[in-house]
């Protein structure tokens, strides 16, 4: 059973004054991620990461092709329901506090007051909160936000969980409680759907990953298969040689 | 999605509270009603009118910079700055987040303009011993004419920038104030200029009929059914911006 299933996905742009031009962000771009694995999704700048993953969650219409998130169309209020997603760089409610914020977030999940507090307190404790949630938003450092962003993707203690670059901002330590967090999930069954580009963290804890270039896939395979068929290389040394070898 | 709806406005309500240009407007505007005890020293009659009229002038000058700077960030801030995708990832229709949105804006603008009137009416209660409650009825039509600006920013908002929204927010203010004397033209002798003239009075908001000026001086009463018929006629205009920003925001590509 897949969580999330792209096929023949495409999106183009029309570019220049006369919007005459069309450049391909994504094209025909096609991967399943199963229910219950970690699924990485790397590649270079403008390789169409964002683009995928911004179709996925229904911000922007594809030109072609088909998404199905947990069975449903993308952008769906019944499938939004079973997703949590961290956008890159995070930005949630400026003026208000960590908690107020996150307090908001839980009632768009129609949650009761009782449930938020319990749910706020356990991310509290679990993604190492304290200041984050008695400060507004806007005095965060990038580190805090993404720590609130983290918070807000998984209130509703999604089936799903797609992020966009969640490690960036991140000092190690904080990266390791995103890993920790991240694995936590898989344990209890959930799904997780990331792009990175730092490799390390990618190595360490996805199941399968998939790499893609200029809007399609060059690359897809499982950690295992990756370290069968190519002992001794590590992720980086691979994605660098596929990147340096254009394959 | 009702409860969705009043969450949404109960976060833009305290953003925009908590916004600091947005205070800091309000607090101009305390120090100009407080700017009319300089006028009424200097004017030799009628010290009273003149304490009235630069207070409601304060009252609605700062209306107008708080609408204005409120409504052309109330959704293209959150556009620009992608804070939408935080938002819009979680069971949140679209067209709700905007219904959501501008209550919240309607309602701040609305605490912050009574909230200068209440000032007005205790500063003229301290200064010349005279209560003089017309003033809620003035500024009630002050934020009459900014709920219908603020719903026309809004929606340039969703199609523009937020300098072209605030611009055209100015130029609709104008033009709307002198909606009533297009009619000049309809007797012209010009087919062209009498088109032109009845289109623009229909399609502006004829803003000069929200003017405070006739409450305050006495001369006019307000009947309930024309206090009726301007609510009607603002609510119609919020009912149909926000349809309208709800279907752009519905088909905006967001990223």
């Amino acid at each position: 059973m897949n969580a999330l299933e792209i096929s023949n996905l495409k999106k183009t742009y029309k570019t220049g004054f006369l919007r005459k031009e069309t450049v391909a962000a994504v094209n025909d771009l096609s991967f399943n991620v199963r229910k219950g694995e970690i699924y990485g999704f790397l590649g270079p700048n403008g390789s169409g990461k964002t683009t995928t993953l911004m179709s996925v969650m229904g911000f922007i219409t594809p030109t072609s092709g088909k998404i199905l998130v947990l069975g449903d169309s993308p952008g769906s209020s019944k499938s939004r329901e079973r997703i949590g997603f961290l956008p890159d760089n995070p930005v949630l409610y400026p003026y208000l506090s960590g908690y107020n914020a996150l307090y908001v977030v839980g009632r768009m999940f129609l949650l009761s007051h009782s449930e938020i507090n319990k749910r706020i307190g356990a991310l509290a404790d679990e993604l190492g909160m304290d200041r984050e949630l008695r400060l507004p938003v806007a005095k965060h450092s990038r580190g805090m936000r993404q720590r609130i962003g983290f918070a807000q993707a998984l209130i509703n203690d999604p089936e799903l969980l797609i992020m966009d670059e969640p490690m960036n901002g991140l000092d190690p330590m904080g990266r390791k409680m995103f890993r920790d967090v991240i694995m936590k999930r898989r344990e209890k069954g959930k799904t997780v759907f990331f792009s990175s580009h730092i490799l390390s963290d990618i190595e360490m804890i996805c199941d399968r990953i998939c790499v893609i270039r200029d809007g399609g896939i060059i690359y897809e395979n499982t950690m295992k298969g990756i370290s069968e068929s190519r002992p001794g290389e590590t992720l980086e040394d691979i994605f660098m040689s596929m990147m340096g070898s254009g394959k | 999605m009702i409860r969705r709806a009043f969450w949404v406005s109960a976060a833009t309500i305290a953003e925009l509270l908590k916004d600091r240009t947005i205070a800091g407007v309000f607090f101009v505007g305390v120090a100009m009603i407080f700017g009319g005890y300089v006028v009424a020293e200097m004017a030799v009659v009628e010290r009273m009118k003149m304490f009235v009229d630069t207070g409601v002038g304060a009252v609605f000058v700062a209306g107008v910079f708080i609408t204005l700077m409120a409504g052309s960030n109330l959704l293209g801030r959150e556009i620009r700055d992608k804070e939408i995708l935080c938002t819009l990832s979680k069971p949140l229709p679209r067209p709700v987040w905007v219904v959501g949105k501008t209550i919240g804006l309607l309602v701040a603008v609305a605490v912050l303009i009574f909230s200068l009137a209440t000032v007005l009416l205790i500063y003229l209660k301290f200064q010349t011993n005279v209560w003089k409650p017309e003033i809620f009825l003035a500024c009630f039509f002050i934020y009459l004419e900014m709920v219908i600006l603020c719903n026309y920013i809004v929606l340039f908002s969703c199609v523009t920038t937020q300098y072209l929204s605030v611009f055209s927010g100015i130029l609709i203010l104008l033009a709307g104030g002198m909606a009533d004397d297009l009619k000049i033209y309809w007797d012209s002798a010009s087919p062209l200029a009498q088109g032109m003239s009845r289109l623009l009075y229909y399609a502006l908001p004829n803003l000069g009929a929200y003017s405070p000026g006739p409450v305050l001086s006495g001369s006019v009463s307000v009947p309930a059914n024309l206090l009726f018929a301007m609510v009607f006629s603002a609510a119609m205009y919020v009912i149909v911006a926000v349809t309208l920003s709800a279907l752009v925001i519905r088909k905006k590509e967001l990223a």
